[in-house]
């Protein structure tokens, strides 16, 4: 108290403690208008084991903070010049302090290295799938959307080892009639196009979806992909007004498999308290067990180009017998055998010199990212269906160079007439979906009432 | 010599303003390169606040004001001239005008290496600056650059255009003149020495100039490579390096651009400790406290900075997690240990509080709380939500930006009365002090706070969220606030050089040599040089006799018998007569 009178009795001193008394009382402020010292509510298990690190790093640096800041303040207050010929003790060490001050550290820092090595430990544990039923999702960032798929088998088997290194290879399945023109495949965490089938020989593109190409041996099991990523309505951002949403159950454990298309970005989902980049030419986990149901907002974390402050998207957990109803409805029935040859070059070289090439169009339709709004067969997204579009090309060729709506510019130089040709020709032949899963464009309905 | 050729001219009365100008443009005075150093870096600060307005102003608000790539390229510069163009070279400025006065040197040991250093610095700063100029702007993807959104990969929506590679060859030059004065700094400590002056006497500002100079010489060719790797993906060899589609790796930019940007924040840092340690030393009269110590604590700090720099990567997926957490962890130790010994050599002192003490003592807060967010961030799995969120753009502001500013600020006002003769005003001064330290705490631990709450980090607007908006207001004022204190310092600049009161040679009864000479001083530094038997010579000279029967004084002073490395100077005794 006494450094406190003699504090106040100088002109500067009540400047001190009063510009120090308003610059608490502003951060006080700040601190109670936000509510929050804390990392968010988990809601997954090992966002919980974060959380109560977080608390154990909050506690030692609170102590650690008001410690040494009450030394500063003491020290600063207590020990003024009082005359001009004053001299203090030179004392310049002190061996016990100076081992205290050295140990006391060490030790804490010790004692939390060894408490964030098991909570890391714990929350990077994989599940074993044998144990329990894994609920993997494949998430694709790009800019700047997510795409997030799922996959059911196909009931077939990779005959022959296939190494890493084609983009475009042969593969032979024990069953090759299942596939049909553009299916996705999976074997392990690689996508795979369907892009022909001679006899009993499939032709994909290897590597697609952001994934990489690896080696698989004879007997991986083939799956189908879908693309599970819904849309929400309503929008918190100016130009994200459709934000991707991800499905997921509550109490399964979870494996993301985070892959990016282009640039780096990364998965952040702040009630998980976690995040991980995807980067391009990797495929990285994630496990989570979410616990609580709910739709949690997220967002893209790692900077990836102008409109990264809009990959937004929204995670949403389901209980069990929701997400069951989901996924059998998104997953849908397997597309019929198609009977006989398809795709393959004969095919490319008859459609070459109409209208468009059409294998040109559907690497152009990847490749320039149509598919993140538009779906990967043009089935609509966020984007509206444009598969079997009945908009006339040169009304689409000026969608691209001057849009209606949201969708992104192509000036010439990115995208020439000929090659908008192609994609056209392309999206003429893929599926329809059903009426009732056709998401409305506004230019087809102005070309449909006569504009 | 040319030094001694430089100060002849500069005495003529009636030398017109171009002689003034050609002899400042040609000078290798280590004194007026540091000046021009500190003009330039000023400059630089100034305009890196000005975006940082420009990004506060867009944010204080959801919705948008300027367009989104306006704000990647304002926040892209405000990162990239803070720290190339602000921090880095007011660090050079202070270690150039200061190390070799307080060594007893006539100059650096390569003074016209020196004078091509600064000049190599100007001009990679003017690219970058004149990157705004070309068609695309300037680099827009961070001043961490990670590819592959630098390069012209095919499938990146927006390719960067010519100011990414005005930024790589800027950098590129920015760290060529590093190097340079580093290799000076070194050679100038290790063979300038005046006689008595040995390693165990120097004063610590020196000795945050010798580990920052060998840090700036083992970690900056490491940056120099990755921008040269950069620049030929993207002008030729198509992303060779870093992108994936074309057999390159992404991460390993993040690798060789860390392991130079990690010891980067420890070159910023360590000569703003120097400072205050200085300040420290005279303005409490004692010495300072466990100067051994202080010491070692600085060459752990420098070895450990060189094993941490895959903690900026803990989410990458690429990193061997428990190494870096284990070794970012320990740094907390010896910077505890330099904390604990500033705190107290004021323990007992005789304290006064010019306004150079006061930025110290707002070191101390401010590097204590960027210290102790720093753990929060070591701790891998906090750092998993943590990382790439407002919380740790408050972290790192809170130590390299805003901790060394207020060391560099320090400095400022300790040594201007050496650089022009004149005091800075102590009441704007003080006004100055109170307007940034109230100003950056409300920016930056607030955003913490929004930082915790899952805010990312570089997002040109943010979803619309009650606690957000209010946290984001509360920043914008702040910075305001902030900008308001530097103005009332610029003032003060101009002020003090025009109305300053006279300053004698050594007005705030300074310890170590540059204190000796006069203020400013002459262009071959000392005319004659007081005896050294410690680390504070002068305070010797001064308080020496009174202190004989003190049992304490002068216990740490080293040990007496070794001249150190100063055989090879002249003996200055002998240019009293010249």
């Amino acid at each position: 108290m006494r450094a406190y009178q003699r504090l106040w009795r100088t002109r500067f001193g009540r400047l001190t403690l009063v510009m120090g008394a308003a610059a608490l009382s502003l951060l006080a402020l700040t601190g109670l208008a936000s509510a929050q010292v804390a990392l968010p509510e988990a809601v997954t298990e090992q966002g919980d084991s974060i959380r109560t690190l977080y608390f154990v790093v909050f506690a030692i640096g609170v102590v650690v903070f008001v410690i040494v800041e009450a030394m500063i303040l003491w020290v600063v207050f207590r020990y003024k010049r009082k005359s001009d010929d004053e001299l203090p003790t030179q004392v310049a060490h002190n061996t016990t302090a100076e081992v205290l001050w050295t140990g006391i550290p060490t030790v804490i820092v010790v004692v939390l290295f060894i408490v964030s090595f098991f909570v890391l430990q714990d929350i990077q544990a994989a599940a074993d799938p044998d144990d329990e039923d894994v609920v993997i999702v494949d998430v694709q960032g790009r800019q700047w959307a997510w795409a997030f798929s799922y996959a059911v088998p196909l009931g077939t088997e990779l005959a022959e080892n296939i190494s890493p290194d084609l983009a475009e290879t042969e593969i032979h399945l024990e069953d090759p009639s299942l596939v049909v023109p553009f299916m996705t495949l999976k074997l392990g965490v690689e996508h795979m196009r369907v892009v022909a089938r001679t006899g009993d020989v499939v032709t994909v593109e290897r590597a697609v979806n952001g994934t990489v190409a690896i080696r698989h041996r004879a007997g991986t099991e083939v799956m189908r992909v879908f693309n599970g990523t819904d849309t929400v309505a309503e929008g918190r951002l100016q130009a994200a007004d459709n934000t991707p949403i991800v499905t997921v159950p509550v109490g399964q454990m979870i494996r993301f498999n985070i892959a990016s298309a282009d640039v780096l970005h990364a998965f952040y989902t702040p009630q998980f308290l976690t995040k991980l980049d995807a980067v391009p030419g990797r495929v990285q986990t994630l496990w989570v067990r979410v616990t609580d149901a709910g739709d949690f907002m997220s967002q893209c974390a790692e900077f990836c180009g102008r409109d990264h402050a809009r990959m937004i998207y929204t995670v949403r957990a389901l209980s069990p017998a929701d997400y069951d109803d989901w996924f059998e409805d998104k997953a849908g029935e397997a597309p019929a055998p198609v009977e006989g040859d398809f795709g393959g070059e004969e095919e490319v070289e008859q459609e070459e010199g109409a209208v468009g090439n059409p294998a040109n169009g559907q690497n152009l339709f990847f490749s320039l990212g149509c598919n993140v709004c538009h779906g990967d067969t043009g089935e609509g997204l966020v984007g509206p269906t444009i598969a079997m579009t009945i908009v006339p090309l040169d009304r689409v060729i000026t969608q691209y160079r001057e849009p209606l709506e949201a969708m992104t510019e192509f000036p010439p130089d990115q995208v020439s007439d000929q090659e908008i040709a192609d994609i056209y020709a392309w999206l003429q032949t893929v599926p329809r979906p059903p009426e009732a899963d056709i998401i409305p464009s506004k230019l087809a309905e102005l070309i449909e009432a006569g504009g | 010599m040319a030094t001694l050729a430089g100060a002849q001219t500069s005495t003529y009365a009636g030398a017109n303003a171009w002689r003034v100008i050609l002899e400042w443009l040609t000078t290798v005075d280590h004194k007026k390169i540091g000046i021009m150093y500190l003009w330039t870096a000023g400059a630089f600060g100034l305009v890196g606040m000005a975006f940082s307005l420009v990004m506060r102003t867009e944010l204080a608000q959801t919705g948008t004001i300027i367009s989104a790539e306006t704000y990647n390229s304002i926040f892209t510069m405000h990162g990239s001239v803070m720290i190339f163009l602000f921090l880095l070279p007011v660090g050079a400025a202070f270690m150039n005008y200061s190390m070799p006065l307080q060594i007893g040197a006539l100059d650096m040991a390569f003074p016209r290496i020196n004078a091509l250093s600064f000049w190599i610095f100007l001009f990679g700063g003017v690219l970058l600056t004149l990157s705004f100029a070309v068609e695309g702007g300037t680099a827009s993807a961070g001043w961490t650059a990670y590819p592959p959104v630098t390069l012209d990969t095919g499938n990146n929506a927006e390719p960067p255009g010519a100011g990414m590679d005005m930024w790589l060859v800027g950098v590129i030059l920015l760290g060529q003149a590093s190097i340079f004065g580093s290799v000076n700094f070194l050679v100038t400590i290790f063979k300038m020495r005046a006689p008595g002056m040995t390693m165990w006497r120097l004063p610590l500002f020196t000795w945050t100039t010798l580990v920052t100079g060998l840090l700036i010489l083992l970690s900056t060719p490491v940056l120099a490579a990755a921008l040269v790797l950069g620049f030929i993906d993207r002008n030729g060899a198509e992303g060779a390096f870093f992108d994936p589609a074309a057999g390159g790796q992404p991460l390993l930019w993040q690798n060789l651009f860390w392991f130079y940007s990690h010891p980067a924040v420890y070159i910023m840092i360590l000569p703003a400790m120097g400072i205050v340690s200085d300040v420290f030393g005279v303005f409490t009269r004692r010495p300072v406290f466990g100067y051994r110590s202080m010491v070692l604590a600085l060459i752990a700090i420098g070895l450990l900075g060189f094993i941490v720099w895959a903690h900026h990567m803990f989410t990458t997926g690429g990193v061997f997690l428990p190494f870096f957490m284990g070794a970012t962890f320990l740094i907390a130790v010896p910077t505890g240990v330099k904390m604990f010994n500033w705190i107290t050599t004021m323990w007992r002192g005789s304290n006064i509080f010019p306004t150079a003490m006061l930025f110290s003592v707002g070191f101390l807060m401010l590097f204590l709380i960027g210290g102790i967010t720093g753990v929060f961030h070591a701790a891998v799995p906090v750092d998993f939500a943590l990382h790439d969120t407002y919380f740790v753009v408050g972290h790192f502001h809170y130590t390299m930006s805003i901790a060394a500013t207020f060391g560099f600020l320090a400095g400022c006002y300790y040594w201007f009365p050496k650089m022009f003769g004149k005091f800075m005003n102590e009441g704007l001064g003080k006004l100055h002090f109170w307007l940034l330290f109230i100003g950056v705490n409300l920016v930056f631990f607030t955003q913490l706070l929004l930082g915790l709450d899952g805010m990312p980090r570089r997002i040109n607007d943010y979803v619309a969220n009650p606690g957000w908006e209010l946290m984001n207001m509360l920043i914008t004022i702040g910075a305001f606030v902030s900008a308001a204190g530097m103005m009332v310092f610029l003032y003060n600049v101009v002020y003090s050089l025009k109305w300053g009161e006279r300053a004698g040679s050594d007005p705030w009864e300074g310890t170590t040599l540059e204190w000796a000479t006069t203020s400013p001083p002459p262009a071959h530094n000392f005319d004659s040089l007081p005896e050294i038997r410690s680390e504070r010579p002068l305070f010797d000279l001064r308080f020496g006799e009174r202190l004989q029967d003190d049992p304490h004084y002068h216990v740490n002073n080293g040990h007496n018998g070794s001249n150190g490395g100063g055989a090879k100077q002249p003996d200055t005794s002998s240019r009293e007569e010249g």
